[in-house]
């Protein structure tokens, strides 16, 4: 066994349409299936990806004798879902893309994380290892206080409040300022932010429906 | 669809914990088979195994992969599953020692491997590194 091993983890923001870390010489890819490779929000999987000698002993180790085996049927739909991921995938990144640029221009927006934006730090990496498009999830913070972030997201009509990301469904989350791990972000994200995993639906609704609870908090 | 595969005449010397052929499918199965084969093409890896879930998979790769002693130097902005893995129980019940180090500082990623592999660090075992590091820190939560 090599003494060091590159593990790489994926899903959030890229699906193998946009990025293959084996392809960038990665070890070994871990992805949560029950995301954009799914693709519809209705199942549940995990893989892992890399040389046949390290698979065959976490197959023996891990699948049969911890038991983490995935049930047949969330298999099938997996494998009915994955069947749009590049179609899919295309809608998520221009729609993300879109977004974050429309959350650039509000005046109540903090900031917005997307390595698709050229402000981002990661931005130049990102275009050399996504090609296929820079994924559906973003980050944005708003000049607010804990309970208008809250507020916000009950005016939302389209978007969703739910954990998860990459279903077809566009879906929010709101991080609080006192997560036990903040000390380890850069500092815009200290007050709470959102995650914001932007779906397939048309464009035009998703910033439609951020533009409406915008208005309602004042914050356009 | 089926749990349990039909055994053959004389099952007495089959291996019960073989992931080779379709026994039971705690072992693995069709579907997954399926799956797996499509997914080590669509990431252009030699082999793939599907689990229960996304973090099923971590579990999975850290159980097998790593031994007491070892090291691990992942991501500040890991998802969280990562963290409780690796930062709480692996390295409380397992005695794996681990280092947070900010991915995209890649001299520092490399400073901390090579610490590692000096014997600065208290355990001598293998290093591993998860160079995951999310864009939009958005790893919080499920």
């Amino acid at each position: 066994m090599k003494t060091a091993h590159c593990c790489r983890w994926t899903t959030p923001s890229a699906s193998p349409y946009n990025q293959r870390p084996i392809e960038l010489g990665a070890d070994f890819t871990i992805e949560s299936l029950t995301k954009y490779i799914n693709g519809h929000g209705d199942a549940m999987g995990g893989a892992i990806i890399g040389k046949k000698e390290y698979l065959d002993i976490i197959r023996a180790q891990s699948q049969v004798n911890l038991g983490a085996t995935i049930s047949p049927f969330n298999a099938w739909l997996i494998m009915r879902g994955s069947v749009t991921l590049p179609l899919r995938m295309r809608q998520h990144n221009e729609n993300a893309l879109r977004v974050a640029k429309y959350l650039q221009t509000v005046k109540g927006v903090s900031f917005v994380a997307y390595p698709g934006l050229e402000s981002h730090k990661g931005h130049d990496i990102a275009v050399k290892q996504m090609q296929g498009g820079f994924g559906g999830v973003l980050s944005f913070g708003l000049h607010a206080d804990h309970d208008t972030y809250n507020r916000f997201v009950s005016h939302l009509k389209v978007i969703t409040s739910a954990v998860s990301l990459g279903h077809d469904e566009s879906l929010i989350v709101f991080l609080g300022e006192n997560d036990e791990r903040q000390y380890l972000y850069p500092e815009e994200f200290h007050g709470g932010f959102f995650r914001f995993s932007v779906g397939i639906e048309d464009a035009e609704d998703i910033i439609a429906d951020l533009e409406q609870a915008f208005a309602k908090e004042g914050l356009l | 669809m089926a749990n349990s595969y039909a055994l053959p005449y004389d099952p007495s010397d089959l291996n019960w914990s073989s992931a080779g052929k379709n026994l039971y499918t705690r072992n693995g199965g069709s579907n997954q088979q399926y799956l797996q084969e499509k997914l080590a093409s669509l990431e252009g890896g030699e082999d793939c195994i599907v689990l229960a879930s996304g973090v099923a998979a971590l579990s999975g790769l850290f159980f097998a992969l790593l031994e007491s002693g070892d090291h691990v130097v992942f991501s500040s902005v890991t998802y969280i599953a990562v963290y409780r893995l690796l930062h709480e129980l692996l390295k409380n019940k397992f005695h794996v020692d681990t280092t947070i180090v900010d991915t995209s500082d890649l001299e520092a990623v490399k400073r901390r491997f090579a610490e590692h592999q000096a014997g600065a660090y208290r355990n001598a075992g293998k290093s591993h590194a998860d160079y995951l590091g999310h864009p939009c820190h958005c790893g919080h939560c499920p």
